[in-house]
């Protein structure tokens, strides 16, 4: 365990004393905020709305800042990370076998558990600290709005969306290191983990054409289904065991294939 | 091109072609047909492409890597085997824990202790199309019903376009949400449906399934009421008959038992009566079946009256309703601007502050009358404990029109204004002798036609009579749950505070992290 934490350690390394890993921080933090303002406005337009006519001319969510922008904003930030886990992810494998350096790696004295591990905790580390540049934003939240029990946001269901979002993101990585190991090129890693995730994630869409049992079946394999209660404060075992079970697959194919290169 | 060739394009194809008949079966056709063709040519393909390139297989068995290889295929296999047991028992056996602090998403107690109390299986049934806005609300709600009660409560979801057997079974209506809940199998089945989904209705309806088993309800017969099942010719329509069959059927569906009772010769009410209707008496009482009716309902019995406007019950009986409160006026409802093309077709949508009216007001049913007559409501020789509530009314330009073979117009004398159509009346009765219910209740229902099968298509019209009959068989009260919420928060932000807000968000951060990222860039070349 120890040289796969010395992996990670040296992976993060790497993620943040390059420029690449801030141009997708920066595309997070500018695509969130984006998003953020545009719920912000929406819900304080939909407040003026309700002082002026009533609140019951508003919709339900609009009387809560969680409702109202928290849970909507995890959602967009979900949709966002599909988007920039690919590229945070490329790079694990597809640059060691570009710059021919895995080779390097798989003669050292490491086995290949500890090298999938390590370089699957640095795409952890990394998505992370990604994901956690959003916390800011329902900080900002806390501190100008109010709530008639104190705090204005219900802290344990933005933190439980968060959880929700670092599984996904977890998940995200999984996938996309697997996929990085099976290429060179790391445009190609990034756009074949882009094509895997983008209809994964919407699969519940198929399900609307479909009978019972099948519409269950594709609704529990479909990402945003099992993502739905988490970021609005439900915390689903079965969502649990479903995110782990893919990251452990992915990993596992991950492993396998490593360990195939010492056979090929 | 050698065979070999041939048979691993072959093997591609044919990999290509077994891989995608689920999706050709389940996603794209639905055509079993094509799928299994598809999945059939598949296998013939890739069997070519084995028996083509069986010598290279020989060679790679024999290979030291090939053991890895196989090794593998089976770990990988096994694993993806007993991660999908894991997740098929986490999918049956989930918990779940709701941090929300008013717990938004939990059921309320009333709904927990419904669930709990059911001991024979419930199905509901959504149909809902899964593009409705409302679909991902109630398979939230359902699957909340069945991870409280996995072994009772169970549900699923039917297209209502892909299952027209189903939707004339449940009596279902075009674009309109519906949910029924059933009990019991083929013959036994009983089911109750409901339009309005919350937690409250559903559990509600759950209630209503569970209570309504042996519930009697008892027809009077020998005043020329409408029959059951015996075909009768229909009132001015030459050549069509027409019976109750269609409500009777309804009944049973629902958990009722529906019986003939006649009171001549001193019958009294049977003990086991849920309630007794009459359906459009058009001859008169006698007094000792009169005295029945009375003593039952001095008891807490419950009584349906569908008046008939060509038929009179006489003094006796008219006695009896004075004592409940109501009044059957003379003549046939007039409306001139509310009606279904006659002004003695009478439209309300009218509804008056009673628990039957609730669901057809949020509903906005119409519901038509034939021919009605109008109830007024008396306020004095009432029976002690009565009360009496309006249910449902004509529009303001209703009269009574007393000459209903001449010219339909209000003249003088004839009473005028908003009429009362359906009254329901209650009375005390906690402490009344050998009492069946606490509280007696009758629902006075200005027309009998209703009733009929040639009516009974008529949503708004069923839905009334049906609500009437739940109301006054009731046993159990009516469980209200509030919806939790979460607690208010606002945002009082002036504009100059969300331009600030919006320029360390939108610009402020993610420059910071540009910047950061091209120092380190820059330091980097510079190295």
């Amino acid at each position: 365990m120890r040289t796969a934490l010395a992996i990670a350690r040296k992976e993060l390394s790497i993620y943040f004393t390059t420029p690449w890993a801030y141009a997708v921080f920066t595309a997070m933090q500018a695509l969130s905020s984006f998003f953020f303002i545009n719920n912000l406005y929406k819900f304080q337009q939909a407040q003026e709305l309700a002082r002026v006519y009533g609140w019951e001319k508003v919709p339900q969510q609009f009387r809560n800042l969680t409702d109202g922008v928290a849970v909507p904003f995890w959602g967009t930030v979900m949709f966002i990370t599909l988007f920039v886990a690919p590229f945070l992810s490329m790079r694990l494998f597809a640059e060691e076998k570009r710059n021919r350096t895995f080779e390097l790696l798989m003669t050292a004295p490491v086995r290949p558990l500890e090298i999938v591990l390590g370089k699957y905790l640095g795409g952890l580390g990394v998505i992370t600290a990604t994901l956690g540049l959003t916390i800011v934003f329902p900080v900002i939240l806390s501190v100008f709005g109010k709530g008639e029990s104190g705090s204005a946001l219900e802290w344990s269901t933005v933190l439980l969306g968060y959880g929700g979002l670092l599984l996904w993101g977890a998940t995200c990585m999984a996938i996309g290191m697997f996929i990085s190991m099976l290429t060179e090129s790391q445009m190609v890693a990034a756009l074949l983990s882009f094509t895997v995730l983008l209809p994964w994630m919407f699969l519940s869409g198929l399900a609307e054409g479909t009978e019972e049992p099948v519409r269950s079946l594709i609704n529990a394999l479909s990402f945003d289904v099992q993502l739905s209660g988490l970021l609005r404060g439900v915390l689903d075992l079965k969502a649990l065991v479903f995110f782990v079970s893919v990251i452990f697959f992915s990993l596992l194919l991950s492993h396998r294939t490593v360990e195939a290169q010492r056979w090929t | 091109m050698k065979a070999a060739n041939i048979g691993k394009i072959l093997g591609v194809f044919g990999l290509l072609l077994l891989l995608s008949s689920p999706f050709t079966l389940f996603l794209t056709s639905g055509s079993i047909p094509i799928a299994a063709t598809k999945a059939v040519a598949g296998a013939i393909m890739l069997g070519l492409y084995f028996a083509t390139n069986f010598k290279q297989f020989g060679q790679f068995a024999s290979r030291r890597s090939s053991f890895f290889f196989g090794t593998t295929a089976l770990m990988v296999l096994m694993t993806l085997g007993a991660l999908v047991a894991i997740n098929y028992i986490a999918h049956k056996k989930n918990q779940r824990w709701d941090l929300t602090e008013r717990k938004v998403f939990t059921l309320s107690p009333q709904t927990v202790s419904t669930l709990k109390a059911i001991k024979e299986p419930v199905h509901a049934i959504g149909f809902v199309q899964p593009d409705h806005p409302a679909y991902a609300g109630l398979q939230a709600t359902f699957e909340r019903y069945h991870a409280e009660a996995p072994d009772t409560f169970d549900y699923s979801f039917k297209d209502p376009r892909r299952h027209p057997d189903l939707a004339q079974r449940y009596q279902l209506r075009d674009s309109q949400t519906t949910v029924v809940l059933t009990r019991g199998e083929g013959a036994n089945e009983s089911h109750t449906s409901l339009n309005v989904i919350s937690e409250q209705e559903l559990t509600n309806a759950l209630l209503k399934l569970t209570k309504v088993r042996d519930q009697t309800v008892y027809f009077v017969v020998g005043h020329g009421e409408w029959p059951l099942d015996r075909q009768v010719p229909m009132p001015g329509q030459r050549g069509r008959t027409t019976s109750l069959s269609e409500l009777k059927q309804q009944l049973a569906q629902e958990g009722y038992a529906p019986r003939e009772l006649n009171l001549a010769g001193g019958t009294t009410v049977p003990r086991d009566a849920s309630l007794v209707l009459i359906a459009g008496a058009k001859a008169p009482f006698s007094p000792p079946e009169v005295e029945s009716l009375r003593q039952y309902l001095a008891a807490g019995g419950r009584l349906l009256y569908f008046a008939e406007a060509y038929g009179e019950p006489g003094p006796e009986l008219a006695k009896l309703l004075a004592e409940y409160g109501v009044e059957l006026d003379k003549g046939v409802v007039a409306d001139g601007q509310f009606n279904g093309g006659s002004p003695y077709v009478v439209l309300s949508l009218f509804f008056g502050k009673h628990e039957i009216a609730q669901p057809l007001s949020q509903r906005q049913l119409n519901i038509e009358f034939p021919t009605a007559r109008s109830i007024g409501v008396l306020s004095q020789g009432l029976a002690e404990g009565v009360r009496v509530t309006p249910v449902l009314l004509t529009s303001p330009f209703g009269w009574v029109e007393t000459t209903p073979d001449d010219k339909p117009a209000p003249t003088e004398g004839e009473k005028k204004g908003q009429l009362n159509l359906v009254t329901a009346s209650t009375r005390d009765t906690s402490q009344a002798l050998a009492r069946r219910f606490d509280e007696a209740r009758l629902v006075v229902v200005g027309d009998s036609e209703l009733l009929l099968d040639s009516n009974w298509g008529h949503e708004g019209n069923r839905n009334l009579v049906m609500n009437a009959l739940g109301w006054a068989t009731q046993q159990v009260e009516k469980i209200t749950i509030r919806p939790p919420d979460r607690a208010t928060s606002t945002l009082e932000l002036d504009a100059e505070m969300l331009n600030r807000i919006r320029f360390v968000s939108t610009d402020v951060l993610p420059l910071s992290l540009l910047g950061v990222g091209l120092a380190i860039w820059l330091s980097r070349r510079n190295k």
